[in-house]
């Protein structure tokens, strides 16, 4: 039987480009760059916390919906000097991955009439949530000058009108790595003010910021506590991404309006969970000496893997776009020749130059990247079609691997 | 722009929104540390299967990363082989069923899934009070037919639907029939003449039916648990809702599935991919592990399918002899978790106190705070306009240790009339 689905469904459109790229990947069974997340064996402190909370009784209850209190109390400590001020409980919300954060922040604020201002290249939760809360966004794109993105100031002052009800600041950035400047989140600032919008800030790799760059919370700057929704992530801070966990941090009257969707679509998340990312903060905070910390761990693991990564694609003449933090590489694939044995779809192809190769490089390399043009929004009126996305946030095993395959790029 | 605190106004659909009265009677029975037959989470001790499960997914390295969005593998494929001899038809894991974080995930998804801005739903009243805030969220609207009590009110199956009333209720804007079976909180399990009834009427309008099977495996006495898509023709328009919290007796877990045909699941996960994406992948392989076990031992004494029912009707006896016997008139359950009692007989009269809430908020609170005893008040589940049917009823629930169940018993044994 024929049964319409709901129209903010079906404005959706086909399967996500996750399906396609992932399918690609493991046919080939390839050494998987292309994919957002971690792939390392779990910290030991991170298991003895999992550990613990498996034999806690109370992981087998239901969480209080807006936060297991445990993790309220470690939120509140964490992130109190991260925000400087004296956060509350009522100030902080659990979520079922930063992603639902995200769903609920439109769900909550974002309705027809409404226009959306996103940066890209972007993370495609934006624009599918923009599409079924029926708002419109608006794309302002980053763009790269010398080896660097930047904000144009002057084209992103005009995407404000009457009709701005939210912008989405992701920094650090995915796909490109650009951690925000002070005087650019001065702007947005300055003009979510002006015109009374709501922020969205997307801090999922708050942790992951390369030396010499500061990660700011636009949060923190005069008259923004009261606009603006932080999203943070357990699962990119801690690399389990399959535990499903995040919070959102802001204003008691904006998280209030969350915890509204949340009573509604989970009402709370795995108390197992949460139970043990609860331990793992605690551990974080009372750490010492600070240098045996998990985040200098992961910190110097992931420094190594970008450095070997960059020079192997340095050496196969594929130099990478200038990166501040985040979990990916931008990588040119435009200067070199590639010489796919099955060069049929390559060179027949109306695609994109980058999904040309980075289908030809999974297919014959059994290296899996992802296509650049990718994360742009359909509205986007750029669409630069000559640059990989290479996850480092990998085990080094993983990384070793890759390397060993760029080496026999021909 | 409309603004509320000086910062923008939330959207529209957030415009319904009232009290919740879950969180205020959870944090009441915390704070007066009462002995909790209240909410409907198991508060007994997990049997060891399942801590294992949890022990053998934790000590798998990719049970920390990203699973198939649809559902685990090996979930889907463990719910399909549990469930196709249930249906009596061959499941297909990878297209009829979509896992979610709690049954309550995938309601929420299923109405958000079909319903648009002016549909209708009609479920069945009481009921369980997420179908709304769901229905809100959408711009849709429920259309409720209450069961009432016909012949004996004292046992739940006498609880039935008016069927003039039930067609009554169907329109051209009704997109879908909401419907609960073993029933929360009445406790009733629909019979198949029932569903059958229920289905018909159903196909003649054209609508999804989302039953809310969640108690499936609570079923008291010799009454079977039918589900209505298994009956002939109804496949094709059912979603099944189905709980490992409530299966296991691990609601902290957050597990929950539908099963269905692909047209309608496919819909759900589109739904799913906007909000969650996944469930935890640990729990969603220690509850395929769950299933996994269970069947192995399905036809021995450890069978926990044969526990649960058996232990629960126990302490749902319990309950309903220490309540008859200070005079209330307990209603005897089909199954499920919980149990509904009729407190009018105590001439318990809380006008005086000027709260403007019901009675049997004014009731919960007070046995809360003077006797530590939580209950939860009928009104949750009702909307206005039926809402006196049950005008002087509390819930109880019988998932609990049996601690709580002696306790709450001796407390429930010392309250008296006026």
């Amino acid at each position: 039987m024929e049964i319409a689905s709901a129209e903010k469904i079906s404005s959706l459109g086909g399967p996500s480009m996750w399906i396609e790229w992932g399918n690609l990947a493991r046919q080939n069974k390839a050494c998987n760059l292309g994919s957002g997340f971690p792939n390392f064996s779990l910290h030991p402190d991170l298991k003895e916390e999992l550990h613990t909370a498996a034999e806690n009784p109370v992981t087998c209850w239901y969480p209080r919906a807006q936060a297991h209190p445990r993790l309220a109390e470690e939120l509140v400590a964490t992130y109190s000097p991260l925000f400087q001020r004296e956060i509350l409980p009522t100030e902080t919300i659990v979520t079922t991955g930063a992603y639902q954060g995200i769903h609920w922040t439109f769900e909550a604020f974002v309705q027809a009439g409404d226009e959306v201002i996103v940066f890209d290249p972007l993370f495609d939760a934006y624009i599918a949530d923009s599409i079924i809360t029926g708002a419109k966004y608006v794309s302002v794109p980053l763009m790269l000058e010398s080896n660097s993105w930047v904000l144009d100031k002057e084209l992103f002052a005009n995407s404000f009108n009457s009709r701005t009800k939210m912008i989405v600041l992701n920094t650090p950035h995915n796909p490109t790595g650009k951690v925000f400047k002070r005087d650019e989140i001065e702007l947005i600032a300055k003009l979510s003010k002006e015109y009374n919008c709501l922020v969205l800030a997307d801090e999922v790799y708050d942790r992951f910021v390369f030396g010499g760059y500061n990660h700011i919370r636009i949060a923190t700057l005069p008259g923004m506590w009261e606009r603006t929704i932080t999203l943070c992530s357990a699962g990119k801070m801690f690399g389990v991404t399959g535990w499903r966990l995040g919070w959102a941090i802001g204003a008691a009257n904006l998280i209030e309006k969350l915890f509204r969707v949340c009573i509604c679509d989970t009402f709370g998340t795995s108390t197992l969970m949460q139970e043990a990312i609860a331990g793992m903060l605690q551990r974080q905070r009372m750490c010492s000496p600070p240098k045996e910390s998990y985040f200098i761990w992961v910190e110097k693991i992931f420094a190594e893997n970008y450095s070997k990564l960059k020079k192997a694609f340095i050496d196969a003449n594929m130099p990478a776009v200038h990166t501040q933090g985040g979990f990916f590489l931008i990588v040119d694939c435009s200067k070199r020749k590639f010489d796919f044995q099955d060069s049929s779809e390559y060179k027949s192809s109306d695609d994109h130059l980058d999904k040309k190769i980075a289908r030809g490089i999974v297919n014959e390399f059994k290296l899996a990247l992802l296509p650049l043009s990718l994360f742009y929004s359909p509205e986007s009126k750029v669409r630069p079609t000559s640059y990989l996305r290479v996850c480092f946030a990998k085990s080094s095993e993983t990384i070793d691997q890759a390397v060993e395959i760029i080496k026999t790029f021909h | 722009m409309k603004l509320e605190n000086g910062v923008p106004a939330p959207a529209n659909r957030l415009k319904n929104f009232g009290v919740n009265l879950w969180a205020e009677f959870s944090s009441l029975a915390k704070e007066h540390k009462a002995t909790n037959i209240g909410q409907g989470f198991p508060d007994f001790v997990v049997p060891d299967f399942l801590q294992e499960e949890v022990r053998k997914a934790v000590a798998i390295p990719s049970a920390n990363w990203y699973t198939r969005a649809q559902g685990h593998p090996r979930l889907v494929k463990e719910l399909a082989a549990e469930f196709s001899p249930l249906f009596n038809r061959s499941i297909d894991p990878m297209s009829e069923i979509v896992t979610g974080v709690g049954a309550y995930e995938v309601i929420y998804a299923a109405i958000t899934a079909f319903i648009n801005e002016g549909d209708e739903a009609v479920v069945i009243e009481p009921h369980f009070d997420c179908y709304a805030g769901d229905m809100d969220l959408s711009g849709g609207k429920l259309v409720r037919v209450p069961l009432r009590p016909t012949g004996d009110a004292k046992y739940a199956k006498n609880w039935t639907l008016d069927r003039e009333e039930f067609e009554a209720a169907f329109s051209e804007r009704t997109k879908m029939l909401i419907t609960t079976t073993p029933h929360n909180p009445i406790g009733k399990i629909f019979t198949k003449e029932e569903l059958e009834y229920i289905g018909s009427v159903c196909k003649k309008h054209n609508v999804i039916i989302l039953s809310d099977e969640v108690y499936e495996r609570v079923v008291f006495d010799d009454n079977e648990h039918v589900r209505i898509a298994s009956l002939p023709g109804m496949w094709e328009r059912c979603l099944t809702v189905g709980s490992a919290g409530k299966t296991f007796s691990v609601t902290g877990w957050k597990i929950g599935w539908a099963l269905g045909p692909a047209n309608l699941i496919s819909q759900l996960q589109h739904v799913s991919s906007c909000s969650t994406f996944t469930a935890p992948t640990l729990l969603q392989e220690a509850v395929a592990g769950a299933f996994e076990y269970e069947r192995s031992v399905a036809h021995t004494d450890d069978a926990y399918f044969k526990w649960l029912p058996a232990k629960l009707q126990q302490n749902c006896q319990m309950l309903s002899d220490a309540f008859s016997e200070i005079g209330c008139v307990p209603v005897w359950p089909d199954g499920g978790y919980f149990m509904i009692v009729d407190t009018a007989n105590m001439g318990w009269d809380f006008s005086d106190l000027k709260t403007g809430r019901c009675y049997d908020v004014d009731c919960v609170k007070w046995l809360t705070r003077e006797f530590k005893l939580a209950t939860i008040p009928i009104s949750v589940f009702y909307g206005n306009k039926n809402r006196h049917l049950a005008a002087k009823y509390i819930r109880v629930c019988c998932a609990k240790s049996d601690e709580t169940i002696v306790r709450a018993c001796q407390i429930i044994r010392s309250l008296k009339k006026q």
